[in-house]
């Protein structure tokens, strides 16, 4: 607490604590009031596929933001200034691929996660493949934000991280196995606004501090005033291909809990909606609010109303205690709100790792046929497992050492680019085969994971791979041609990484791309998914193309076929209204089958829908949010009462009989 | 022209430009070299956005005058040069203050 130079008395602690536990039990209670809207599996993971883009858009607020981008945006802010926004700004140039590639292939083939896309889209092996890197990306998010919230508590109360880090993890895994993913959206809902009353609080507070926006503005040397830097230390063109490239493609196209986030919402469209307002609107407003106190910590520092930290990874805790002049009660408040990022990105990924360990891991090999009921026990005993190995996880973090920028970014980019590759090849290249994509896989991680010990680690794994492939080759008739080509593509990487040992592979990409002299970290992901993109170009030509009916739905060549597979007949493009006030008749008629709904023809014609159209049916009153809704096929009405329709009582769902509702066509 | 081919020139052009980009902006920028990098990412990610844009037309994922696929077209167009002119003007007034 002394090297961070924060004077908390007792009193001062005591407030501190009691705002963040006042806050905690809130958060705590709000969650489980939307419990009871989880019947089975698939509410408790993807909220049965009914909410509107607003929701989805400002839950993904709290998801975004961790608590340690808190931490690390601001010591990044204080660092490098106004750069530090670029981790958020630069995630336009995949959209087009997210918006009309990735969202609708996962939403319309009704996968429920990037496991299971696998098997579907290549075969079993890829499937397993994919369930151990995406459950260790995730891991290592989950143990990242445990360490680093416990490096805050230990910044304000002196506690050891090896005693708040247990503590917190076991109090936060009990919070998200109680809740689902309902609980989950509204609670991060609630906590995303939370997170931009703080940023919003400190940026106020802290240029008033400073004497204005000028003054601020002022101090700041123009380095720390330019949004895209290349200096000593912060190379932007590093950062472009590690993390616009590299981290934007895995955040939307691998990241289970932000893909289960998009399976939440009501229709694709509402997906995209979100996923534009989330990079317009939510990402500029978030970059702003976890760098801005790093980026007031340099004015104070330049203007000589603050000592320069000296451990700057402590910097938003210290700025913040000081701008707020020592205010314990708003103090206390902007913990809560750190602790909140925590728990909003935590429960996120705990919730995402359940998912995968019970569809991918548990449903699949374990027990095949069990009840709902246990599958619902199941994944709530895996989020507590989770939580647990997250603790551990945390615990590495510690000896690591506490360069939060440097510790990220080496966990990530050794551990994504060889799937992230083969996720994008899959969607986009219908020619892309099962042997290449577990080819591509295997060696991808493999090279990526070996450049760790610079070109001499390449040139090893190269070799045993060179003497693998050509084994195989000779052994495995019906794929030698697959297995020829990869040794002759092992041997041309062997010769490059063994021309001139010394020089770093790594560094030669650097230099190609206009990177920096050093520069490890973030090209290494370039180096992995150029590798696996190799090795998946090379193998697939050399081998024969799987049967394409497997491939159906599945990529973004056959994506009408996949909007007819979800639907059931053949989509309805038509642009309709939404029809408000409708009421509800619940019928036991033998003519009305279950999943069908009656529309009378005023209703039909206003949503421009034929029969055998998917309808969205909510609860009237907006404030719900969908939460009181269902999905079923529209029929003509035998009978027409222009403000009445009817469905079977199994059909209703969570709906109140005696509730209006609205009726929307979905396709 | 066979599609292996194809994906061979479209690959060698992409790497032409990272290589290029780089080195052209260095020539051209070398007295205002702090534009060099925001260039660079607009340079080189508006190849990435325009070879998304290309794909998703040529694959037939978005049809424009298809319900209402042409007004996400719109935006996505948009939104790129929004982004470009907001880190263009951020730079400009970070410079000129």
């Amino acid at each position: 607490m002394q090297d961070l130079g924060l004077s908390l008395d007792n009193t001062a602690l005591m407030i501190v604590v009691i705002v963040g536990v006042v806050y905690f039990v809130a958060i705590l209670a709000f969650g489980l009031l939307f419990n009871r809207f989880s019947h089975d599996t698939n509410d408790f993971f993807y909220s049965g596929q009914r909410f509107p883009f607003w929701l989805i858009t400002g839950s993904m607020i709290a998801t975004g933001i961790g608590s340690y981008s808190f931490l690390k945006y601001a010591q990044a802010g204080y660092e490098f200034g106004m750069s530090s926004t670029m981790t958020y700004l630069n995630d336009w140039f995949v959209m087009p691929f997210f918006i009309f590639g990735w969202l609708p292939i996962i939403f319309y083939s009704k996968v429920r996660s990037i496991p299971e896309y696998f098997e579907r889209r290549f075969n079993k092996t890829a499937r397993y493949l994919a369930v151990a890197v995406i459950l260790s990306y995730m891991l290592f998010y989950i143990g990242y934000n445990l360490f680093t919230i416990g490096v805050a508590v230990e910044g304000i109360t002196g506690i050891s991280l090896w005693m708040s880090i247990p503590v917190i993890g076991l109090v936060l895994g009990t919070y998200v196995t109680l809740g689902g993913q309902t609980a989950v959206i509204f609670t991060d809902l609630v906590q995303g606004f939370m997170l931009y009353f703080t940023g919003a609080l400190l940026l106020i507070v802290g240029v008033g501090y400073l004497g204005g926006f000028g003054e601020f503005w002022g101090a700041l040397p123009v380095t720390h005033r330019v949004p895209v830097l290349t200096s000593e230390k912060f190379d932007a063109i590093a950062i472009f291909w590690g993390e616009g490239i590299a981290g934007s493609i895995a955040f939307t196209f691998m990241n289970q809990g932000f893909i289960m986030r998009y399976l939440s919402a009501k229709s694709v469209r509402e997906g995209k909606k979100a996923a534009f307002l989330n990079v317009v609107i939510l990402m500029p407003v978030s970059a702003i609010v976890v760098g801005c106190v790093g980026w007031i910590a340099r004015a104070l520092v330049e203007n000589g109303q603050m000592a320069a930290p000296g451990d700057t990874s402590h910097v938003f805790v210290h700025t913040a205690w000081k701008i707020l002049s020592g205010n314990n009660w708003l103090f206390g408040f902007v913990m809560a709100a750190l602790t909140a990022a925590l728990m909003s990105t935590v429960d996120t990924l705990i919730n995402a790792c359940a998912a995968i360990g019970i569809n991918d891991i548990y449903r699949p090999l374990v027990k095949k046929d069990a009840s709902e009921e246990h599958y619902l026990k199941a994944a709530k005993l895996t989020s507590a497992a989770v939580s647990v190995l997250g603790i551990l996880l945390a615990f590495l973090f510690i000896s690591a050492g506490k360069n939060l920028f440097n510790l990220h970014y080496k966990g990530i980019l050794v551990i994504i680019p060889a799937l992230v590759t083969t996720i994008f090849m899959g969607a986009f290249w219908k020619r892309f085969n099962a042997t290449a994509a577990v080819a591509a896989i295997a060696v991808g991680m493999v090279i990526t994971y070996s450049s760790l010990w610079r070109n001499h680690g390449i040139a090893v794994a190269a070799g045993l791979m060179l003497a693998l492939f050509v084994a195989l080759a000779a052994t495995r008739r019906e794929r030698r041609r697959g297995f020829g080509a990869l040794s002759v593509l092992m041997a041309a990487i062997l010769l490059v990484a063994l021309v001139d040992p010394s020089r770093n592979l790594i560094q030669r990409i650097s230099d190609f791309l206009g990177g920096p002299a050093r520069a490890d970290d973030y090209f290494r992901s370039v180096l992995g998914m150029g590798m696996t993109a190799l090795v998946g170009f090379v193998v697939t030509w050399f081998t024969p193309e799987d049967d394409p009916v497997k491939t159906r739905g599945l990529t973004i060549d056959s994506l009408d076929e996949a909007m007819r597979m979800f639907k059931g007949s053949e989509p309805n493009f038509e642009k309709g209204v939404v029809v408000r006030r409708l009421h509800l008749d619940v019928v036991e008629d033998a003519e009305l089958e279950p999943g069908l709904v009656w529309l009378p023809a005023p209703v039909m014609e206003a949503l421009r829908a034929r029969d055998g159209d998917l309808i969205y049916i909510a609860d009237d009153r907006r404030i719900l949010a969908g939460l009181r809704s269902v999905k079923l096929t529209a029929r003509l009405a035998p009978r027409q009462d222009a403000t009445r329709i009817t469905l079977r009582p199994c059909d209703l769902g969570d709906l109140l009989p005696h509730k209006p509702v609205y009726v929307e066509k979905l396709l | 022209m066979p599609k292996p081919l194809k994906t061979f020139i479209v690959v060698l052009l992409f790497g032409l430009v990272c290589f290029a980009a780089p080195r052209g902006l260095e020539a051209v920028l070398g007295q205002h070299r702090i534009w060099i990098p925001v260039l660079y990412q607009y340079l080189v990610g508006g190849v990435v956005f325009a070879l998304g844009i290309w794909l998703i037309l040529a694959k037939g994922s978005c049809v424009p005058g298809r319900g209402d696929d042409r007004l996400w077209l719109a935006m996505l167009v948009i939104g790129f040069f929004m982004y470009l002119g907001m880190h263009l003007g951020w730079t400009y007034i970070a410079l000129a203050t």
